[in-house]
């Protein structure tokens, strides 16, 4: 890493010390940062490296100099090898590649915005995010997802309106956890769990701990599914690490539909697979896929299943039954 | 001026900069780099208007989040190591004692190496706890000088720290 780098982010770190930045150089800062991993990195190191010399047991050790006394402004640098020590005039807050920035996040397109002190969480198709909230919550959002997050002083409020999200729960007696996904409102208290929204029901499904969906409290390995009447069949017994795969990027499937099974992939994938007939949208499907590998389900099926495939463009795939 | 700028610049950021801070030690094949390549690309994707807000909260937010998914997700890679990771994870987690000692002692070699000047104003901040005003009166300089000098420190210890064989071998050969 260039010593430019270097100076820069220490010139940063001591202009954030140096009390509130106004507007335009929080601008240039942030664009300093956006302009390259390495500027990011430096950054991070530079804290660690505060945070160290903060915290240094041995300055005791480390003698007071006289010689620093007599700094003279003008003095000259002693300088340092190894390290390119230009003296030049005071240099311009960088700031660069503020437009090439703007045109990537339209074409990455997360949103992430804040109404009403919430935060609104947008994922696109093939597009995960996981996050860790201010009290400790660990969330991971599915592709094609909306979630609002709303932490006050009583309760800790999710709003799940489209998708699926898999939330580690923070332990706090006093604000209750709440995922509301429209017809269901699911409460936990420091456990693990996945809500999923679908047409017309939401799945509950219990990692670890429990959780109170309302129609049922549902324990750990348990699965609930809800109807849009709010109505739930009582809890099945499921392997909830498979059900939520998931977040490692796998997609599981027992005895699902093929149209289930398509539904998720392209949820994950530019690639968007369509079936042209309905036997084969309901021909249950077993196994264990990674998400972002559509061909190989479409060789598995091609394989037990007969399936003829038809490709329209490099993005789309229609799959036929080879039965009559 | 109120306290010390460090002890305020800490509070305001403390809670996102120490779990960052306590997480990235805990991920073995996550080093600052690797979660500053994920940071940077969020960095991107997020809205600029928002980040300005509170550009170094948000870094150290997004810092701290990618440290925590990495453990997160070697979490369930490695079930029986679970609660470690997650005390760890959980505010500054107890850092083992040969690791800070170690980091100490590199912290100690690098300032060492420093021109005096870099290091006596660095221990006056951290050391005696004065702001860069009270430095200026005490070294009878101007603000600015200090500001510079600060800032010639920090980048020359990093430098140090980053690099401590190399660093060591060029000062060996120049004097």
């Amino acid at each position: 890493m260039s010593g430019d780098v270097k100076q820069s982010a220490a010139e940063w770190l001591v202009r954030l010390q140096s009390g509130t930045m106004p507007l335009a150089e929080r601008e240039q800062f942030v664009d300093w940062l956006r302009a390259s991993p390495a500027h990011v990195a430096e950054m991070l190191h530079l804290a660690r490296m505060h945070k160290g010399l903060s915290e240094f047991s041995q300055w005791a050790d480390i003698a007071p100099e006289p010689a620093a006394d007599s700094l003279i402004e003008s003095g000259s640098v002693i300088p340092f090898p190894g390290v390119n020590l230009r003296r030049s005039a005071p240099r311009r807050w960088p700031g660069a590649a503020a437009a090439a920035a703007v045109l990537v996040i339209v074409a990455c397109g997360v949103l992430l915005t804040n109404h009403f002190g919430q935060t609104v969480i947008t994922t696109q198709v093939g597009e995960r995010r996981e996050m860790t909230l201010a009290e400790g919550t660990e969330v991971s959002i599915a592709p094609n997802s909306k979630v609002r997050i709303h932490l006050d002083a009583k309760q800790r409020l999710i709003t799940l309106d489209q998708g699926e999200a898999f939330f580690r729960v923070s332990k706090d007696p006093k604000r209750p956890f709440v995922v509301d996904a429209g017809q269901t409102r699911a409460l936990a208290v420091g456990t693990s769990f996945n809500v999923e929204r679908l047409t017309d029901s939401v799945v509950v499904t219990v990692v670890e701990g429990r959780v109170d969906v309302g129609a049922a409290i549902v324990g750990a390995n348990e699965q609930v599914s809800v109807s849009r009447t709010g109505r739930a069949a009582p809890p099945r017994r499921v392997n909830g690490t498979r059900e939520t795969a998931w977040l490692q990027g796998q997609l599981v499937f027992e005895n699902d539909p093929v149209a289930e099974v398509v539904r998720r992939f392209n949820s994950y994938n530019h690639l968007q697979v369509h079936i042209a007939d309905d036997s084969l949208a309901a021909r249950p499907v077993n196994g264990v896929f990674r998400a972002t590998d559509p061909e190989s389900f479409i060789a598995f099926l091609q394989s037990v299943a007969g399936v003829r495939v038809r490709r329209t463009d490099a993005n789309e795939i229609y799959l036929y039954s080879n039965q009559p | 001026m109120a306290e010390s700028r460090l002890v305020q610049w800490f509070r305001e950021w403390r809670a996102p900069l120490r779990r960052f801070l306590a997480t990235h030690r805990a991920v073995a094949p996550a080093d600052v780099d690797d979660v500053a390549q994920e940071v940077f690309l969020r960095m991107l994707r997020y809205d600029r208007t928002e980040l300005v807000v509170n550009p170094q909260r948000y870094l150290f937010k997004m810092a701290a989040n990618v440290a925590a998914e990495w453990s997160m997700r070697s979490n369930r890679r490695r079930p029986h190591a679970s609660a470690w990771l997650l005390d760890l994870v959980s505010e500054a987690g107890p850092d083992s004692n040969l690791e800070s000692e170690a980091d100490e002692a590199n912290l100690r070699r690098a300032l060492e190496s420093l021109p005096p000047r870099s290091r006596e104003v660095l221990r006056l901040h951290f050391a005696e706890s004065l702001n860069h005003e009270q430095i200026a009166v005490r070294l009878r300089v101007s603000r600015r000088v200090v500001k510079r000098e600060m800032i010639k420190a920090y980048a020359l210890l990093r430098a140090a720290l980053a690099d401590p064989v190399e660093s060591a071998a060029t000062r060996r050969n120049a004097s």
